[in-house]
């Protein structure tokens, strides 16, 4: 099994440190930022523009964990529909819906993994800064978009692996209209009723994988 | 007993049928070479045997199990080489031997790296950037350090120098009379065919055309060349032909007959000819013959 | 598993459908809604009715039907448009026996509009408390913000730390008026832009309301009396240069009431069961009368009253409902029901799930079926197959008949 994440590892390990280092860059930037703007206008307007004015300190990390997503996703799926190597995949000793299931969760661990880093840094930064009545409201706007992410990854999956190029057009636009929930303009908190529902939604979609598998090994053409 | 079975095969994309109830086996130990032309449903009989395809109708087992839902156990017992030589160019020569190291038990590197050294590519080099030739290898290589019992090389010659190929062919042959084992294999060129396969099936649209030894099919399957005294002549359907190509008045006969049987044939139907021979065939010409030109 | 994740893009599928389908629809083919505005004029004594059904967008008409140009209109609303009406020299020198001098009428003219929205809307847990008694002519804003949890606590923006003194001196002054901690609404003016700070009204996990301001320095905190089981909903604080009230307070039992200054008694609002998570409210006072329209989803209801919260006149009206014009009526027969990521009464994000009115819809998705049914058969495909496929179309209709060959069943 530990051969199914060595590959995986060498196709993702590129976008992964790519990402890694984005992700790092804009997390420092946006701190550095409130760094400065705090100490060169004042700290009490700073708060008041994000408590009353609704203007948040984190808006560079809006489409952070969705290019991310669709980085993995791309990175892990593409190498295998060029001249349709997922065939070597299924031939591989393993039930097919296994080792799907695998490169899946080991894409998705990894992309949790870079998720969990970046929202370690960001709770810790932003404790620097400000109190948990402005950390609490500002991660339940960024945890959608980070849930956004990962249903971009899953989504994104089931595009490229699809073998109908028909399909594959109206997978993407069902697949888009989905994400699109996940980063809609609302205020800050405004997520809040709607976010167990989108965490159900993301967990559900992990496995839809499968369904483009399946067709692959159907000979759908 | 039978490395594959498949029974009643029939498929269709949409209104277009490939194929009816097509059967035909695999015996263990044995070559066999699938030749067809294009379209003939080659590249689904392929597939279905590998279990990318569901065929509308019937079923084809290896070892006895559905080949649309292979236990890993008997996966492992088969190696797969895909047309074009495909594999995970993404990787290195080292990187590809670990990867697949891990999921056969019986792994052997030694006829990989044997192969390996041979190619001038350096350690580090990843398999996209090899020749077509390198890259066919590789696979081969792969293959031959699973070492499976049935071999599925879907049209191994594509892309390859004569010298790789005669290469390919040889070393294959020798490793299955070696190791007992069985090989279905498809190809463009034919003329490679012979030094390889042990029996024969060609596929023409919709039905088989041929399932035998090579050696009886070559033995049995002649042509003549006849010329005719009156070019006009028309040459009468008949149970004795299976193809016959006339150009002017040069005529192929292609039969399973004997050239007696021909010539009583052509007596009774009041053809003169001024000319009749028996032609020695190779491999490829049998073929053209039997499945004529167009 | 195969066909759980079918099932699940299928559910996917039927989701985006019916989020984008009629989002597109209305879009494309909704017609542009007359919105009805009113107002009460202090000459006729009577409501003035600003756009309707029966005049068309900007037409202005009073309830006995007489129709109005803009001069005329203008004219009649003298309160409104006094500046426009003076720089024209017709603005009368007084109005019902009262001298009409600018600087009056601009301190008496206020407008309140609530909306469901704000009731529905993610709200801050820290506020800044503004020195109300400074001494200076400006407010400023201070450098710390409270909350009003465990207790009250003020916490320096600079060094995102606890002002310890301040907060106990606070907690305190409020333990002593017999608050009972953690608060439940803030409501106040969280700007510098007023023309004076009345602090906050608060109330605490008791439901008590307490208004709480700083003076040099000094917590000022007093407990307002309120009926047994008064059950505060809403508040929302206001900056009137008259001082007449300090805040709206709307119920649990749909009252709508405001908090007087000085003297923290409450008035009723002579608006009756009103609604504040379905429905709007404005309020337009001037020296003379106070109009209060509360709108629902296709009817309004004004009711004006004079200087005291007496009731003069009320006035209603209603428009055709966005499902009894042609365009909501085709929609609604063509789809089941339509799913919608935000609501025009509040500020959160969330699956707003609307059922289509009347059961022409039924019809629809019996056809929606029948139609897949086809589809399946041309496709030689067993009918028993696909039975839950059927059933996504028959529950879902439109949405579920493109699911589900959005994702083809390709399962024997």
């Amino acid at each position: 099994m530990k051969s199914i994440y060595y590959k995986e590892w060498i196709k993702i390990k590129r976008v992964f440190s790519a990402s890694l280092v984005l992700g790092i860059l804009a997390l420092s930037f946006i701190f550095i930022k409130v760094r400065h703007d705090i100490l060169f206008s004042d700290a009490a307007g700073y708060w008041y523009s994000f408590l009353f004015r609704g203007s948040p300190y984190y808006t560079l990390l809006r489409f952070l964990p969705l290019v991310t997503g669709l980085g993995i996703a791309i990175a892990q799926y593409f190498p295998e529909t060029v001249d349709k190597r997922i065939k070597l995949t299924f031939h591989l000793p393993v039930r097919e819906n296994e080792i799907l299931i695998r490169m899946h969760f080991f894409g998705a661990a990894s992309l949790t993994a870079l998720f969990v880093l970046f929202y370690t840094i960001f709770i810790t930064g932003s404790s620097i800064f400000f109190p948990s009545d402005i950390i609490v409201p500002a991660l339940i706007s960024i945890t959608p978009w980070f849930l956004g992410g990962l249903a971009t990854y899953f989504m994104v999956a089931l595009i490229l692996l699809e073998p109908v190029l028909l399909y594959r057009v109206l997978f993407g636009i069902v697949g888009a209209g989905f994400v699109s929930f996940f980063s809609l303009r609302a205020g800050i908190g405004g997520y809040k009723p709607i976010l167990i529902t989108l965490s159900a939604l993301t967990i559900l979609v992990s496995v839809v994988i499968l369904f483009s598998g399946y067709r692959f090994r159907k000979g759908e053409m | 007993m039978n490395a594959i079975e498949c029974r009643n095969l029939t498929h269709c994309y949409g209104k277009k049928m490939v194929y009816e109830n097509l059967s035909f086996n695999v015996e263990e130990g044995t070559i066999l070479g699938l030749l067809g032309k294009n379209g003939t449903g080659k590249s689904t009989t392929i597939n279905i045997l590998n279990g990318f395809l569901q065929p509308k109708e019937g079923e084809c087992l290896i070892y006895g199990e559905n080949t649309q839902n292979l236990s890993p156990k008997t996966k492992r017992r088969i190696g797969f080489l895909i047309e074009g030589h495909i594999q995970y160019t993404f990787m290195n020569i080292h990187q590809i031997e670990k990867f697949y190291s891990g999921f056969y038990p019986a792994w052997n590197n030694k006829p990989y790296w044997d192969l390996m050294s041979k190619l001038k590519v350096t350690p580090k080099q990843k398999i996209s950037t090899m020749s077509c030739g390198q890259r066919s290898q590789v696979a081969l290589g792969l293959i031959l350090a699973q070492d499976p019992d049935l071999l599925i090389l879907d049209d191994f010659s594509m892309g390859l120098d004569p010298g790789y190929r005669r290469l390919f062919i040889d070393y294959l042959r020798e490793y299955a009379k070696a190791e007992n084992k069985t090989i279905f294999v498809t190809s463009h060129i034919i003329q490679d065919m012979e030094r390889l396969i042990d029996d024969v099936l060609i596929m023409d649209y919709g039905r088989i055309l041929a399932q035998q030894p090579l050696s009886s099919f070559m033995n049995r399957f002649r042509q003549f060349n006849i010329t005719l005294k009156v070019e006009e002549a028309v040459i009468p359907q008949n149970d004795l032909s299976v193809n016959i190509e006339k150009v002017k008045d040069k005529v192929e006969f292609y039969t399973y007959n004997e050239e007696s049987e021909v010539r009583s044939f052509l007596n009774s139907s009041n053809i003169e000819y001024t000319f009749f021979e028996e032609k020695k065939m190779t491999l490829e010409d049998a073929f053209i013959g039997l499945t004529s030109k167009y | 598993m195969v066909k759980i994740s079918r099932y699940i893009l299928i559910l996917i599928g039927i989701l985006v459908a019916a989020v984008a389908i009629p989002k597109l629809y209305w879009t494309i083919f909704e017609k542009v809604p007359v919105t009805t505005t009113i107002f009460y004029s202090c000459t006729l004594n009577d409501f003035l009715i600003l756009g309707s059904e029966k005049t068309g967008p900007g037409g202005r008409i009073d309830p006995k039907g007489n129709k109005y140009n803009t001069a005329e209109y203008e004219k009649n609303m003298p309160l409104m448009f006094f500046r426009q009406l003076m720089t024209d020299g017709k603005m009368p020198d007084s109005i019902n026996g009262v001298k009409m001098e600018p600087s009056y009428i601009n301190r008496s003219n206020s407008f309140f509009k609530y909306t469901p929205k704000k009731l529905m809307a993610p709200v801050p847990t820290l506020y800044p408390l503004i020195e109300s008694q400074s001494g200076r002519v400006a407010l400023t804003m201070p450098e710390d913000y409270f909350r009003i949890a465990g207790r009250m606590e003020f916490i320096v923006a600079k060094t995102n730390k606890t002002d310890e003194e301040k907060s106990v001196l606070f907690t305190k002054a409020l333990t002593e008026k017999g608050f009972v901690f953690p608060a439940g609404i803030i409501a106040g003016m969280p700007t510098t832009k007023k023309t004076k700070d009345e602090g906050y009204f608060v109330t605490d996990s008791q439901g008590s309301l307490f208004h709480i301001k700083m003076k040099k320095s000094q917590p000022y905190v007093a407990k307002i009396e309120t009926p047994e089981n008064f059950g505060i909903e809403y508040i929302e604080c206001v900056d009137l240069k008259t001082s007449e009230y300090y805040c709206f307070l709307i119920t649990k039992s749909n009252g709508v009431y405001v908090v007087m200054d000085e003297v923290y008694d409450l008035q009723r609002f002579p608006v009756e069961n009103f609604d504040p998570y379905t429905q709007s409210l404005k309020i337009n006072c001037d020296i003379f009368n106070k109009c209060a329209t509360v709108i629902g989803d296709n009817w309004l209801k004004a009711t004006a009253m004079d200087d005291s919260y007496n009731v003069i006149k009320t006035y209603e009206e209603s428009w055709t409902g966005k499902y009894d014009r042609a365009d909501g009526k085709i929609l609604a027969s063509l789809i089941p029901f339509q799913i919608s990521l935000s609501s025009p009464d509040t500020e959160f994000v969330s699956f707003y799930f609307f059922k289509s009115p009347g059961y022409f819809w039924i019809i629809s998705n019996l056809l929606m079926t029948c139609l897949a049914a086809f589809i399946i058969i041309r496709k030689d495909r067993k009918l028993k197959d696909n039975i839950i496929d059927l059933l996504f179309t028959a529950i879902t209709g439109v949405y579920g008949c493109i699911a589900i060959f959005i994702f083809p069943n390709r399962f024997k």
